[in-house]
């Protein structure tokens, strides 16, 4: 039997990630990667002496993003190294955690995207805030 | 097709207004460097491209690189939205402002609109990646520049994100580049 994984609980997911790290490409955990703007750990380059501030891995939201930054990292990996199954691996955990947090937000705060399930209302609906109006 | 997420790549909250960065950051909108200017000639070239490989990275990166203008324009609306008449002036975006309103158009910080002209594409496979490569790292350098010019760290954090993609895109360009190399193009 497969076990719940709470995706609130970020430890649990993170050591089933780290145990799958047996490819020659070190992947960072999705919240660093983002935080960073780089999942790959050995391609990583800071600029000078900036320090890029680690995001609130409590947040929700940057959890989502978090998991979308990983698959679109892991993504342009596997566009030029489409035989690598152990990071596809990986690849398919982050789509499973991104969905199971899409999900949940939009439960709260209404659809991310034309296609979800929180559109079959009777009245339009498109209430969850426009990402440009500035968010935490 | 492009499926929208309402959700920005990176998150951002500009709380201080700012406009010498704002008329700066046009520039990486609309200037030759600029993510517009990337996406859209990624976006091209991708339907040329000889097999899966390139066709697969420079369409994902072109999506990408408009993810990074929603960016922009999201960074360039909050660092302008609170200014006066008078602190637009003071900052010599009078002119910007009789053609735009506080609306976010593709510009260099001098004034001239963008144009397809930035864009090269030469239909010929090793001269587009290695464009591409060029540009990714003509971005960095810019993105540099612009950490430079200021303290603010809700600013400096969002470039600090940009300017590491534009090294994720370069590695990857240059890994695509050795596959058809090895292909014998």
């Amino acid at each position: 039997m497969q076990n719940h994984i709470n995706y609130f609980d970020l430890n649990h997911l993170n050591q089933e990630l780290a145990n799958n790290q047996r490819a020659s490409v070190k992947f960072a955990l999705a919240v660093d990667g983002l935080s960073k703007g780089n999942m790959d750990v050995a391609l990583y380059d800071p600029f000078a002496n900036y320090v890029a501030k680690k995001l609130d891995d409590k947040d929700p939201k940057v959890l989502l993003r978090a998991f979308l930054f990983a698959m679109i990292d892991l993504q342009l990996y596997l566009d030029v190294h489409p035989d690598d199954v152990v990071v596809k691996e990986l690849f398919n955990k982050y789509l499973e955690e991104f969905r199971k947090m899409k999900e949940e937000i939009e439960r709260k705060e209404g659809p991310l995207t034309l296609d979800s399930k929180y559109n079959l209302t009777k009245n339009w609906v498109w209430e969850c805030k426009w990402p440009f109006a500035g968010e935490k | 097709m492009v499926e929208y997420l309402k959700l920005l790549e990176y998150p951002l909250n500009i709380t201080k207004k700012d406009l010498n960065m704002a008329k700066l950051l046009v520039s990486q909108y609309g200037g030759p460097q600029g993510e517009l200017n990337a996406a859209i000639r990624y976006l091209n070239q991708r339907i040329t491209m000889p097999d899966d490989y390139g066709r697969s990275l420079l369409n994902d990166i072109g999506i990408e690189e408009l993810a990074h203008i929603e960016m922009l324009q999201t960074m360039i609306h909050m660092l302008m939205k609170d200014a006066t008449l008078d602190e637009l002036k003071a900052a010599g975006l009078a002119g910007y402002y009789v053609e735009h309103g506080k609306d976010v158009f593709p510009q260099t910080p001098t004034g001239e609109p963008y144009t397809t002209a930035y864009m090269s594409s030469t239909g010929d496979v090793i001269a587009n990646i290695v464009e591409d490569m060029a540009a990714e790292q003509k971005a960095r350098a810019v993105y540099e520049n612009l950490i430079r010019m200021t303290n603010n760290q809700e600013v400096i954090q969002p470039l600090l994100f940009l300017r590491q993609r534009e090294i994720v895109h370069y590695q990857r360009f240059k890994e695509l580049l050795e596959h058809y190399q090895k292909l014998g193009y």
